[in-house]
């Protein structure tokens, strides 16, 4: 099905070139940095009329926060859930053909 | 008249049993042009009750038409017809057959309108899927077909069980709104439960979804679980015990996603948490909330199927969708690779279709200030953005891949194809998502695109993004690796197993024990009787007649005295 497996150029593509993806990095920051200046300027002037059912919802950048630590715990959880359930691959070894 | 008297399901159920005779170009045509018809029946007949039969006292509603299950039958016909193309290049009658009835009696049990029909249509749509799963021929599909097999018949049984006591206690099989309390409600509820993927009731699904064939699981991701998802709406709406049966099921699946190897497996563990949003809004039963659910299911079947999809046309090029093994893959697959991006952002982006029906089970229970299930559906929205939306098109076909990197050639077109209509559909739902609400069950005026909640949502998204980069980067990212996960199906694969082989050990050893007993008993028997029948022994003496008298006497006498007594 596939054809031989072999290696591409380094440089062909521009995602191959570390320098591209962290300028990538820095651009997501920025954006990052943008969507939380949003909710400043909105407590200020009412940019984009912010809305919400709680009073939690209306501290600046609540919602990246938010997604940042769930992101991270997440992540460490899942780091500790590997440790209790993960197993050898061919553990099932009824699974092999 | 004929036409409306139709059950909608016969149609793809009678193409199903047709196609086990045609040929291939013949079997490739119904599956294209069946969806059309189906959906044209839909839209041709008029709302309400057909196909009513008396049948031994019990009213059996063949064909249920309403706006509830009309959203489930427009979708499920579509998700039909994208299959019938992503399936077009497979030369295999089993899959053919097993697609179109499995299909078929989803589309029936929606428009069942008393529980019989419904039983018989769920039995079906167990029946025949297990053959996209046995059609992968290995041994390993096998295994996991029978184990997937055993858990639905399971769940038709606790069905046709609760059909019975329901019917005893209420002398209606009508399937409307059930609830729990209602005689027989709770084996229903179970029964449902299962296919819906409860938490612990919801193994066979990881286990079985990703040993199935390319396009097998493909068209499975679609039907089983959403037809349990509307079973729940119709008959236990606003139930309170599905809300947080929904948070459970919305929060564990995504800490497995992240650490499995399997990308199929992966987007099982997250169409688990998918479900949870459903039943979560089922469970709050408000008209928004239930509203969010249709909506949900409907755009869920597009994006989710369109994931499949795009591993499918992996596994089919490069033979794993191992994300150890992978990497780099769009400059070999740059348009699977867009079609995936664009399955990704279709879960929760804006001007994508998971925004505008995500948000409305959101909002439901913000609205109803449940403060604590709002926040698991944002914790949840974050873990399925982070596990699927980000790690199944970032290690399918960017990261750089460990050993070697493997170029193949593009999916076939017909793939492309399938995978471009459904694209094409979620960006269409997320620009007009108006279409989308104008078949939801009820009249709805929700405004997704306020300004609000699409600042707030790329906040969400961006963020969390921020901290998938910011972990891989500094190493903290737990790295894939090739094992195994285990899960609750290792109570019966292994728990039991043993338990089973301990019993077996424990019982040969007894009756060992017995057998040689028995054997030392009769080994005595037999020696003691040679030696005193023997040669010299103390019976074979020759004697006088009166020896012989007084041991027969004696006998008789011991006689007398055991049995006469």
């Amino acid at each position: 099905m596939s054809a031989s497996p072999d290696f591409r150029e380094p440089e062909k593509y521009a995602l191959d070139r570390p320098a591209v993806v962290r300028r990538l990095y820095h651009v997501l920051i920025g954006l990052c940095v943008l969507l939380g200046l949003a909710d400043i300027a909105d407590m200020l002037w009412h940019v984009y009329h912010k809305h919400g059912y709680f009073d939690v919802e209306y501290l600046p950048n609540f919602y990246g926060f938010f997604g940042l630590l769930g992101c991270i715990v997440l992540v460490q959880l899942s780091k500790l859930l590997r440790k209790a359930v993960m197993r050898d691959e061919d553990y099932y070894d009824d699974d092999v053909d | 008249m004929m036409w409306t008297d139709l059950p909608p399901g016969l149609i793809l159920l009678l193409g199903g049993v047709l196609a086990a005779v045609l040929p291939h170009h013949g079997r490739k045509a119904l599956m294209l042009v069946l969806p059309f018809v189906g959906f044209w029946q839909l839209i041709d007949v008029p709302n309400g009750d057909h196909a009513v039969v008396s049948l031994f006292g019990a009213e059996l509603v063949g064909s249920r038409i309403d706006s509830l299950s009309l959203v489930w039958g427009y979708i499920f016909y579509i998700a039909a017809l994208i299959a019938g193309i992503f399936h077009l290049h497979v030369r295999d009658r089993m899959q053919d057959v097993a697609a179109l009835t499995y299909m078929g009696s989803a589309v029936g049990a929606v428009f069942a309108g008393d529980l019989i029909s419904l039983f018989i249509y769920w039995e079906l749509t167990a029946v025949t899927s297990v053959f996209l799963i046995f059609a992968n021929r290995t041994n390993a599909g096998f295994r996991a077909g029978i184990r997937y097999l055993i858990v639905q018949i399971a769940s038709g049984v606790l069905l046709l069980g609760g059909l019975i006591l329901h019917w005893r206690g209420t002398g209606s099989v009508e399937f409307g709104n059930i609830g729990i309390d209602a005689p027989g409600g709770l084996l229903i509820f179970l029964g449902f439960g299962i296919k819906a993927a409860f938490p612990l009731l919801h193994n066979w699904l990881q286990d079985s979804y990703p040993q199935a064939t390319v396009t097998g699981t493909v068209i499975l991701s679609a039907f089983t679980t959403k037809m349990a998802i509307y079973t729940l709406a119709r008959g236990f709406p606003g139930q309170e015990e599905l809300i947080w049966i929904g948070v459970v099921m919305t929060a564990f699946p995504i800490f497995y996603a992240l650490v499995e190897n399997d990308l199929r497996k992966v987007l099982a563990y997250s169409l688990n948490n998918q479900l949870g949003f459903m039943v979560i809004g089922i469970g709050i039963g408000t008209e928004l909330a239930l509203n969010g659910a249709a909506a949900q299911a409907f755009s869920h079947i597009l994006y989710k199927g369109l994931l499949f999809m795009t591993m499918g046309a992996v596994l089919y090029r490069v033979g794993t969708v191992k994300a150890t093994e992978l990497g780099g893959l769009y400059k070999s697959m740059p348009m699977t690779a867009g079609f995936c991006i664009v399955g990704a952002a279709s879960m929760a982006f804006p001007l994508f279709s998971g925004f505008v029906s995500k948000s409305l089970i959101i909002s439901a229970a913000a609205g109803e200030g449940m403060w604590f299930v709002w926040a698991m559906l944002l914790f949840a929205s974050v873990g399925v953005f982070v596990t699927t939306g980000i790690k199944i098109p970032y290690f399918a076909f960017f990261a750089w891949p460990k050993q070697t990197q493997k170029t193949c050639n593009e999916a076939p077109f017909n793939m492309l194809l399938a995978m471009g209509v459904s694209a094409a559909l979620c960006i269409g739902i997320g620009l007009f998502p108006g279409y989308l609400y104008d078949i939801l069950p009820y009249q709805t005026d929700y405004e997704p695109y306020t300004g609000s909640h699409i600042v707030t949502q790329m906040q969400l998204l961006l963020f969390s993004g921020l901290g998938v980069a910011w972990l891989m980067r500094t190493g903290l990212y737990p790295a894939e690796m090739r094992s195994t996960l285990l899960d609750s199906d290792w109570i019966f694969r292994r728990a039991l197993h043993r338990v089973w082989r301990a019993t077996v050990e424990w019982g040969t050893e007894t009756s060992g024990a017995l057998t040689g007993g028995m054997r030392g008993w009769v080994n005595t028997v037999i020696g003691v009787a040679g030696r005193l029948g023997g040669p010299g022994g103390l019976v074979s003496q020759t004697s006088k007649p009166g020896t012989g008298v007084f041991w027969l006497t004696a006998m008789l006498g011991l006689y007398l005295l055991v049995f006469g007594l």
